[in-house]
């Protein structure tokens, strides 16, 4: 087998379209779905759902408008959740420095500190999503920049 | 319990999620995915605030047993209204009683975020 066929068979979803508020149920739901179908976890499923919509509600509000792609991935006892979308270089440095400061504390601290400060930001911020990715999808996230184009990975145990 | 001022307060319903009140319940259902729940939610559950402090209540029920799902935007909203309660001077401070399906993973580690923020101020417990 090729190593481009055992990608193939490791992916559960991949989705590209345009980063619109209007499709994000639905592609949270549709992810959760696979994920809770392909584990037979309900749990997992949530899981999923939760990363999928932080990452793609983030993609919507501060990428570029243009295009997102969401990849759905099984690897062994592991799920694969990578958003990438096209964006500024400033916007995906922010973020990049952003999941490398937040890697310094732990899920659960750094949950907690951005719930703390929450009520703090402008009405319209919460600054929830990725910690809470970290904190309720138990997972990691790594992120790569390539210019005009960022990808957010996340990485957790089934 | 004098909880009239509650009773007054218009059910909240909106893109996808109905918040009501029954008694000194108030119960979501529905999905919380808006893109700016400061501009609906968040007000609405400062009418609720407000009312509960001027009805001088020392508890309210909060309901999501039949909510499935709510993202960080509106959670920030719930953030907000714990902010509230601990900003009140001690004499009016009340307590956010959450009812929660402990078989629906997000609303037990979601609570359980907020119960640390909120101390005192905020108690968690299964549902039906």
């Amino acid at each position: 087998m090729t190593p481009e066929k055992a990608l193939d068979q490791n992916r559960l979803v991949h989705l590209r379209f345009r980063p619109l508020w209007l499709y994000l149920d639905q592609v949270r739901d549709f992810c959760g779905f696979f994920a809770r179908a392909s584990f037979d976890s309900d749990q997992l499923g949530e899981r999923v759902g939760i990363i999928v919509h932080e990452l793609v509600e983030n993609a919507v509000r501060y990428g570029d408008d243009q295009e997102l792609e969401v990849t759905l991935e099984r690897r062994a006892d592991e799920i694969l959740v990578c958003v990438a979308n096209t964006t500024t270089d400033e916007r995906a440095g922010k973020l990049r420095a952003l999941v490398a400061e937040m890697a310094r504390q732990s899920p659960g601290e750094a949950y907690a500190a951005a719930m703390r400060l929450a009520a703090t930001l402008p009405k319209t911020e919460s600054g929830l999503g990725l910690p809470r990715i970290r904190y309720e999808g138990r997972v990691d996230l790594e992120v790569e920049t390539t210019p005009g184009r960022v990808s957010v990975t996340a990485r957790g145990t089934a | 319990m004098n909880n009239g001022k509650l009773a007054n307060i218009t059910p909240f319903s909106a893109d996808g999620v109905e918040i009501t009140i029954a008694g000194d319940v108030v119960h979501f259902g529905g999905v919380i995915s808006m893109r700016n729940p400061s501009d609906t939610v968040t007000p609405f559950l400062r009418k609720i605030h407000d009312a509960v402090v001027a009805s001088a209540m020392k508890s309210i029920t909060v309901n999501i047993t039949k909510l499935r799902f709510m993202n960080s935007s509106s959670i920030r909203s719930l953030v907000d209204w714990v902010e509230w309660i601990r900003a009140e001077p001690e004499a009016k401070r009340y307590v956010l009683q959450f009812l929660m399906n402990p078989n629906v993973t997000w609303q037990t580690t979601t609570l359980s975020a907020i119960q640390v923020l909120g101390g005192d101020s905020v108690v968690v417990r299964a549902g039906t």
